[in-house]
């Protein structure tokens, strides 16, 4: 009775170890999945549930020849087309034939934002496999990101097991409400996807180009910054001439990998509000130095742009040209 | 004739016959409508002097039920083949069983949402924290949330359209006076 007891104790333990061995721990599956994104072709059909909209629209990523597509189609009201490519975002209106194109110096993808460095992730984040479950008829790795710290929000993803590509994204604020939600609702691997020549697409119509967001160095910005929480680093600065209310904003773009915060400056003489906004999973933070707004906005809780908006000091050097 | 089948059907109703009796009197109710309305009556009877109330039933009542049960569509769920019995079952199972017995202390929050303590802070704002801060102490005395107004909002969503391209997402790009926005610089 013991041998029999000894074996099966042995056959138990051989079959959690092949288990361990089959399965990648949880940062290989996160550079796993980051790669699959990139390089994979696929298309299915996404749900988006942010700011407590929700949208369901066809999706395709296609790649080839080291460039990469996404593509959004909706099935409901507003109809549109969303084209991200590496350099810019192209949006089609069906309705009202407009066309705008949104040249970005940064597109991240529609799906998941994701650090393109992971070494530096384990800092601020924990990652932990939170068991295994289906998604759209596919087993999946369900993947926790737990930040280390309160300046950031919790991520569920659950990770498809064969291809490696995210089957469903969740973001939790602090009291575990789903503050934002990602989930294919079917998912199919194509071999080739062909990649949409916006240039060739929106020959003859007319089109509004969004331009002025050359980078620029963050020693020519106005403000400094004299507190960021961990993780965050610099990505972008440039100088975004609105029309409205006719001066330029600065624009600072931050981020953990994750997470991305922006601080904006402008010169305004009008009475504006101040203090915390919140926007679904936005946050912001409003306040005035002088006759400068600065605003901290960020898909991060409240106490993350305020902690940054603390920090915000202008420049005495700066010449203020209005 | 008729009087020694009228005393077994009452006391076929009294439950006095034997199972051989009662047999041979449910077989001949069967076959003669006759006895089936006389035993009817019996029962009606027999029912309005147990309970003093005398509930008349139609005639076919049970008949109609069980019509109505036989037109009722039947829906089975589907049921997975058991799989055959092996001789790996029950060393599998044993196995199983072992594993939860060791396993089940830890994996039981595993398909809980990521683990935060909620609540905290006093007065109405509120707070949560996670389990894993560090012990620095916030510099701010209070976390404030409260809902945009339509200025406000028309600001911020400037400022999320350069943020990043999620508002594309639900068109909401379109919504908002575009054109004012990309005026400085169309082409």
């Amino acid at each position: 009775m013991l041998n029999r007891i000894a074996v099966i104790l042995l056959l138990s333990l051989n079959a959690s170890v092949f288990a361990d061995e089959s399965r990648p721990s949880p940062d290989q599956a996160l550079l796993k999945m980051q790669q699959a994104m990139e390089i994979l072709n696929y298309q299915g059909t996404v749900a988006f549930l942010r700011n407590g909209s929700l949208n369901t629209l066809k999706y395709f990523h296609a790649s080839a020849d080291g460039s990469s597509q996404e593509r959004l189609l909706s099935l409901n009201s507003p109809l549109h087309e969303v084209i991200r490519d590496a350099d810019k975002v192209s949006c089609f209106f069906s309705g009202s034939a407009q066309v705008i194109v949104d040249h970005r110096p940064s597109a991240r993808s529609f799906l998941i934002d994701l650090p393109e460095n992971l070494d530096s992730l384990q800092d601020f984040y924990r990652l932990e496999f939170a068991g295994e479950e289906k998604v759209a008829l596919l087993a999946s790795y369900v993947l926790d990101v737990l930040p280390k710290d309160k300046y950031r929000y919790a991520r569920r993803i659950w990770i498809e097991k064969q291809q490696y590509l995210p089957l469903k994204v969740e973001v939790y604020d602090h009291a575990h409400k789903v503050i934002e939600q990602v989930v294919f609702t079917e998912l199919q691997m194509q071999k080739s996807l062909p990649i949409v020549d916006v240039d060739a697409a929106t020959a003859g119509r007319k089109i509004q180009h969004i331009h002025g967001r050359s980078p620029d160095s963050f020693d020519n910005a106005r403000f400094d910054l004299t507190q960021l929480p961990g993780g965050f680093h610099k990505q972008l600065f440039f100088t975004m001439a609105m029309p409205d209310p006719g001066h330029p904003v600065e624009h600072l773009l931050l981020s953990d990998g994750f997470s991305s915060v922006s601080v904006y400056l402008e010169h305004t003489k009008d009475k504006v509000e101040l203090g915390p906004h919140v926007s679904g999973s936005v946050n912001a933070f409003s306040f005035l130095q002088g006759d400068y707004l600065i605003t901290v906005m960020g898909e991060v809780p409240a106490i993350t742009v305020r902690h940054i908006a603390e920090g915000v000091q202008l420049r005495q050097s700066k010449p203020v040209s209005d | 004739m008729t009087e020694p089948l009228n005393q077994k059907i009452s006391q076929l109703l009294d439950d006095d016959l034997s199972r051989e009796e009662a047999l041979d009197i449910l077989m001949k109710l069967q076959k003669q409508p006759v006895l089936q309305r006389k035993m009817r009556r019996y029962e009606a009877i027999s029912h309005a002097l147990k309970a003093e109330a005398y509930i008349p039933i139609q005639p076919g009542f049970a008949q109609a039920i069980a019509a109505s049960i036989d037109e009722e569509p039947v829906s089975l769920p589907m049921r997975r083949p058991l799989a055959k019995p092996s001789f790996w079952m029950l060393p599998a199972l044993a196995a199983s069983l072992m594993a939860v017995a060791v396993l089940m202390p830890q994996e039981t929050h595993r398909y809980d949402r990521p683990p935060t303590k909620p609540v905290a802070i006093a007065g109405n704002n509120i707070e949560s924290i996670m389990l894993t801060e560090p012990a620095a102490p916030v510099s701010m005395a209070k976390v404030e949330t409260v809902e945009t107004s339509p200025a406000a909002a028309s600001r911020l969503n400037k400022y999320l359209q350069a943020h990043n391209s999620s508002r594309y997402i639900d068109g909401s790009a379109n919504l908002y006076p575009y054109a004012r926005v990309v005026s400085y610089n169309q082409e």
